[in-house]
């Protein structure tokens, strides 16, 4: 129930925004997210399924509602951005910050940063401040959210085949992101925000959420794809990755 | 070429110099258990022609518990009888052939289509590559093969525009032999390589004659070491201790009978398709894949600096822009590239992955021309990236050249090296040496002082070749390489004892006649004697 209702509303949302002809790659690609892992997936928490829900429910809306769009897209992320962390295991219902589960207060990265300002005796102690500072969290986020963009990762939620049509819509996005809904910027900083900022994310408790995001980025890349690639890739897909051996 | 090109290319090679050669002996600290064996073997060739385990001129060198290729040895007999034995001797053939890779770099990409321009950009990129700089400072195979895997694909380009030049052909055709006997990874890889430039070729390969005698050329070339690897197969070679269907818990599932063929299938192609992955995860190749600190530290350097993420990314999308006629292959090489490493057991090894060095450093150079391009005239953006390289490179280099030999020595097995010139100073005052190989906390692990020690002392290598080996230990000259156990221990006059910090003897006895310590200050050795 919950799949085939997210799934709906994601590709209302899209043919909102994309009426017309459809191509062939597209309907494929519709058949592909029915299967992807990542929609099947049960969080912890029944109210991160209720979010996605209404997360998919509000971006319809924002699609359909002439006026008042802002409401609507306001309520969309707060229902993300709720959903984003209690699927992820950053915050416990209601709202308590598990501050465990953050990258922030993880002792090594502390004691490295003291470590090399005592020992870079290279440059003057003033300086070893300046290079060896907790701003070195910049580089841990990116770190963590480059390290979750792993092939395995993204082919155990997505499956292999969406990957393609994904890559190309993300390309896409940042080709000419004035052509994609103006608040998809927001959303993408928040996915990576909330990749980001998790000690260990998981790939589906911190995708979880945002499917029709990326039920949508891959609709719009499946118009680009070559379809014979692309339907060649979705059987390997079936072959290898859905039937899960022990 | 015009003199600002000359001038911009001595300079690439001047960097690629600075950064490959000053300081072989510091940074790496010490050589490591890999090094120490090529090492130690190139040295007793040099003068027994026998490697360690007295085997004549071998084309597999037995190492611990592994085998080695036999290029890397033979390469190191040179500079080890010009020199002696010595740091410099054992890592001066992969610096050289790292320098080397540089110019070669630039000339692929430009017989791949690209720009004068993208060709030194290229080169520059390689030179500054945190990956290529490492894999140059260490006495390890894969440099080395990585050169000769570039120099094997030039030779063939060349043949390719050349109206099918037979030089270039042959060149090509033993430098990619040259690259199997290299290391392992090329023995897969550079068939396949070639396999994918035949086909690519077709046109050429398949229509004239000489492409066919190049084929057999290169396999008489390397037919040997695949005589050899089938003649001792299931006893030595290492394509046999390496595989990944050796990880333990893929090994269990795959021996249990109640799992069915086609499920080994998928556990098989997952495994593999795992090792990918982690071969490709940004994350390991942009942030932390060097691995040079202790594990958890956030100053890890990635295998390329991380700005170039930005151009990689750009360079994938729009490669067949900056190549418009070899791109395909450029992609079809990144993609190979890390197939054969995922073949094998621990993923991910940058050792074994550097084959996918240059595929990636080629698009990367797209990516820079692409956003040099779109932004011709933009002060700023060239201003920022250029800040951007610049501190990664700070930070890489102050890590590597600084932090790393101080954190990380004791993984090199650092102290033998000193503790053998203690050695050579008493080693008339003692009858017997008696070394025990363990190192680390409560000694969790076993060192290989056997090698380190007669290297660094310049034992005559004929001694090695008479040595005992039993379940004690391991016994030559007036050495003995085994754990010492106080209890069952008879300390005698006229004996030296080496000794890792956690196993010191028992007061009273013995005396401290020596100690090594970490560059961090911690005790590694200490050599005790009687009282």
């Amino acid at each position: 129930m919950v799949p085939a209702l997210v799934l709906i509303f994601s590709l209302a949302f899209y043919i909102r925004l994309h009426p017309g002809r459809q191509t062939p790659a597209v309907y494929l690609a519709i058949l592909s997210l029915a299967f992807t892992p990542l929609l099947h997936f049960r969080p912890d928490h029944n109210a991160a399924i209720l979010l996605l829900i209404l997360f998919s429910f509000f971006l319809w809306l924002w699609s359909l509602v002439p006026r008042g769009k802002w409401v609507v897209i306001i309520l969309a992320l707060v229902s993300v951005f709720w959903g984003g962390l209690l699927a992820g295991k950053i915050v416990s219902w209601p709202a308590a910050v598990d501050r465990t589960r953050l990258i922030f207060d993880v002792p090594t990265y502390k004691d490295a940063v003291r470590l090399h300002q005592r020992d870079a005796r290279y440059v003057p102690f003033p300086v070893r401040r300046l290079l060896f500072n907790p701003s070195v969290y910049t580089y841990i986020l990116g770190n963590n959210f480059f390290r979750f963009l792993t092939l395995e990762n993204l082919m155990g939620s997505l499956l292999l085949a969406n990957l393609y049509p994904l890559g190309l819509g993300l390309a896409d996005f940042f080709r000419r992101p004035e052509d994609f809904p103006r608040p998809f910027r927001v959303f993408l900083l928040l996915l990576f925000l909330q990749i980001t900022v998790s000690r260990s994310p998981d790939k589906f408790n911190s995708l979880y959420v945002w499917f029709p995001l990326l039920a949508y980025l891959i609709l719009r890349g499946a118009r680009d794809v070559r379809l014979k690639a692309y339907f060649l890739l979705l059987l390997i897909s079936i072959i290898f990755v859905l039937p899960r051996p022990v | 070429m015009n003199t600002a090109e000359k001038i911009i290319i001595a300079f690439i090679l001047f960097l690629g110099l600075v950064t490959r050669f000053p300081g072989l002996g510091y940074s790496p600290p010490h050589l490591s258990n890999d090094e120490i064996s090529i090492a130690w073997d190139a040295y007793s060739l040099s003068t027994t022609m026998r490697d360690e385990h007295n085997v004549f001129l071998p084309l597999s060198f037995r190492s611990h518990n592994t085998y080695k290729a036999p290029l890397t040895v033979y390469l190191g007999v040179l500079p080890v009888m010009l020199m002696g034995p010595g740091d410099y001797a054992a890592r001066l053939p992969s610096a050289i052939f790292g320098l080397l890779t540089i110019p070669v770099m630039m000339a692929l990409v430009r017989l791949l289509g690209g720009s004068r321009f993208m060709a030194l950009t290229g080169g520059m990129l390689l030179a500054l590559t945190p990956w290529h700089i490492y894999s140059s400072r260490v006495a390890l195979e894969s440099n080395i093969a990585l050169f000769f895997v570039a120099f094997g694909l030039f030779g063939f380009l060349i043949a390719i525009h050349k109206k099918n030049s037979v030089i270039a052909l042959t060149i090509s055709m033993v430098s990619f032999a040259l690259s199997v006997y290299a290391y392992h990874t090329q023995w897969i890889f550079t068939p396949l390589l070639l396999a994918v430039l035949w086909l690519y070729f077709h046109r050429r390969t398949f229509t004239r004659p000489e492409y066919y005698l190049g084929a057999v050329l290169f396999l008489l070339l390397v037919s040997p070491i695949f005589t050899d690897y089938i003649k001792n197969k299931g006893t030595y070679a290492r394509a046999n201790t390496e595989i990944f269907t050796h990880e333990p818990g893929l090994d269990r599932q795959l021996k249990n009978p109640g799992i069915m063929p086609f499920q080994k299938f998928l556990l098989v192609a997952m495994s593999i398709t795992g090792n990918y992955s982690s071969y490709t995860n940004p994350g390991y190749l942009f942030f932390d894949g060097l691995n040079l600190l202790p594990r958890g530290d956030p100053y890890q350097s990635g295998l390329f600096l991380w700005p170039f993420l930005i151009f990689l990314s750009v360079g994938l999308f729009r490669l067949p822009r900056m190549f418009p006629r070899h791109s395909t292959f450029i992609y079809i090489w990144a993609a190979l590239s890390p197939l054969v490493p995922s073949l094998t057991l621990n993923a991910p090894n940058q050792v074994r992955n550097l084959v996918s060095l240059l595929p990636y450093t080629i698009i990367i150079t797209a990516g820079v021309a692409i956003l040099w391009k779109k932004y011709p005239t933009r002060f700023l953006y060239r201003a920022v990236m250029a800040t951007l390289i610049f501190v990664s490179l700070f930070y890489f280099c102050a890590v590597y050249y600084y932090h790393f030999p101080r954190q990380s020595a004791q993984n090199f097995q650092y102290g033998y090296k000193q503790m053998a010139g203690f050695i050579s100073i008493h080693y008339q005052d003692y009858e017997k040496i008696i070394i025990d190989p363990r190192f680390g906390d409560a000694n969790v692990y076993s060192g290989v002082p056997h090698l380190y020690i007669p290297y660094y002392t310049r034992m005559d290598p004929r001694k090695m070749l008479v040595r005992v080996e039993n379940s004690r230990g391991l016994f030559f000259d007036k050495y003995e390489f085994r754990d010492i156990n106080w209890n069952s221990e008879t300390p005698a006059p006229n004996r030296l004892y080496i000794v890792p910090r956690d196993n010191p003897p028992p007061p009273g006895i013995l005396r401290a006649v020596h100690e090594v310590t970490l560059p961090d200050s911690k005790t590694a050795l200490k050599a005790f004697a009687y009282q």
